[in-house]
């Protein structure tokens, strides 16, 4: 009987294990480190990574400093339908604080940008391991054309104008 | 300090475009989107170009090679290699403001083993350059020449401080998105960090973009 129960408990607790959410932000080597920068120039080669760029671009300039959820909401929710829920109710309420037309205009431009999120996973799965397990200064040296790239599109976008 | 002079004054003239701006206006051209200009080599070269620009490897090479020319004062002359280099200043260091010929083979190996770094860092940028033909790299070089300052102009006190206050604020807002990103590391579902990253991604943004803003503020005082 003790032989059963202690076969039941091993069971158990091999099924949790396996169950355990993964592990973000562990962090990398140096040279986990470096290959993932050099993935993600490989990356911003890519015209996935230009759209993603321009809709994100997009995305700020016409919320003009509006933000429609915060980061320990996000955190706090279970699904990614409640996150929108929240956000478009805040569009709804400041639609005219920003430059989105309507509420459907600024909704399909997030979720757009969520879906060109996914290509670039699907697209880079080695890359996006590595970001996963990446610590916030390391991830944040990975992103640095992605910083830049923004940088230099929103000026030229409002200059342009 | 000084590695932010290009970054800074690179956002300030941006700037002066920025107020000027219609809020009204907010349509995006196609033709200035990045995925029109990643088809471009030329226009990719000058955006690689730029984001070297904004290197502190850029920043020594530029310093190490201004103070190189300001010693060959107004001797207008080039050579391919070191040792042509070497020859020359052999029968005319006396022209230059070099002390000695020790003196140049110092500043001048300084100034290639800078540029070796630079190349190093920028390995698609001179890929590029390196297949590219006269004119198109003239195209690329052009950031060079537009609106990005000489380096050893100096800036007056106030500017100095705008600038020293600017870095500070700039250190804090990179803290804070490797602060958001641990906090969206914390997420479990995948969505949901993915939803937390590019959260914390527009924060920042906007974060910048303000900055910025008060960057030009600080500047128009002086």
């Amino acid at each position: 009987m003790k032989y059963l129960v202690f076969i039941f408990m091993l069971a158990v607790t091999n099924a949790i294990s396996q169950s355990k959410p993964p592990q973000f932000g562990s962090g990398l080597s140096a040279a986990e480190l470096q290959r993932a920068k050099n993935l993600y120039i490989e990356m911003s080669r890519t015209k996935d990574y230009a759209i993603w760029i321009d809709k994100q671009v997009e995305e700020g300039i016409k919320l003009k400093q509006v933000e429609l959820i915060d980061l320990q909401t996000i955190v706090s929710l279970e699904n990614q339908d409640e996150i929108h829920k929240i956000m478009r109710s805040n569009l709804e309420a400041k639609l005219d604080q920003t430059g989105f037309k309507t509420v459907d205009e600024g909704m399909s431009l997030h979720i757009e940008i969520m879906g060109l999120n996914d290509t670039l996973r699907l697209n880079h799965p080695e890359l996006h391991t590595l970001l996963d397990k990446a610590s916030g200064k390391q991830h944040v040296e990975i992103i640095e054309p992605m910083l830049n790239d923004k940088r230099a599109a929103i000026l030229e976008q409002i200059r342009n104008q | 300090m000084k590695k932010l002079l290009l970054v800074l004054v690179t956002i300030v003239s941006s700037l002066f475009y920025l107020a000027c701006s219609s809020e009204e206006s907010v349509t995006i051209s196609d033709r200035n989107t990045l995925a029109h200009r990643l088809s471009d080599p030329v226009e990719v070269g000058k955006g690689l170009y730029m984001d070297m620009m904004l290197t502190p490897e850029y920043t020594t090479f530029k310093i190490s090679m201004t103070a190189f020319n300001n010693k060959l004062k107004n001797n207008t002359v080039t050579f391919d290699t070191r040792a042509e280099w070497i020859n020359w200043i052999d029968t005319n260091v006396s022209l230059t403001e070099f002390t000695s010929k020790n003196e140049f083979e110092t500043m001048y190996d300084d100034m290639a083993s800078k540029f070796d770094d630079l190349v190093k860092q920028n390995e698609e940028l001179f890929d590029i350059i390196a297949g590219s033909n006269a004119e198109q790299i003239q195209g690329i070089h052009q950031p060079e020449y537009d609106s990005y300052p000489v380096i050893g102009n100096p800036l007056n006190q106030c500017e100095e401080d705008c600038m020293d206050w600017f870095e500070g604020v700039e250190d804090l807002l990179r803290e804070n998105l490797e602060n958001a990103i641990v906090i969206a590391n914390t997420a479990t579902i995948p969505v949901i960090r993915t939803e937390a990253l590019a959260n914390a991604y527009a924060s920042y943004d906007r974060a910048y973009q303000s900055n910025a803003l008060l960057m030009n503020a600080c500047f128009g005082t002086c």
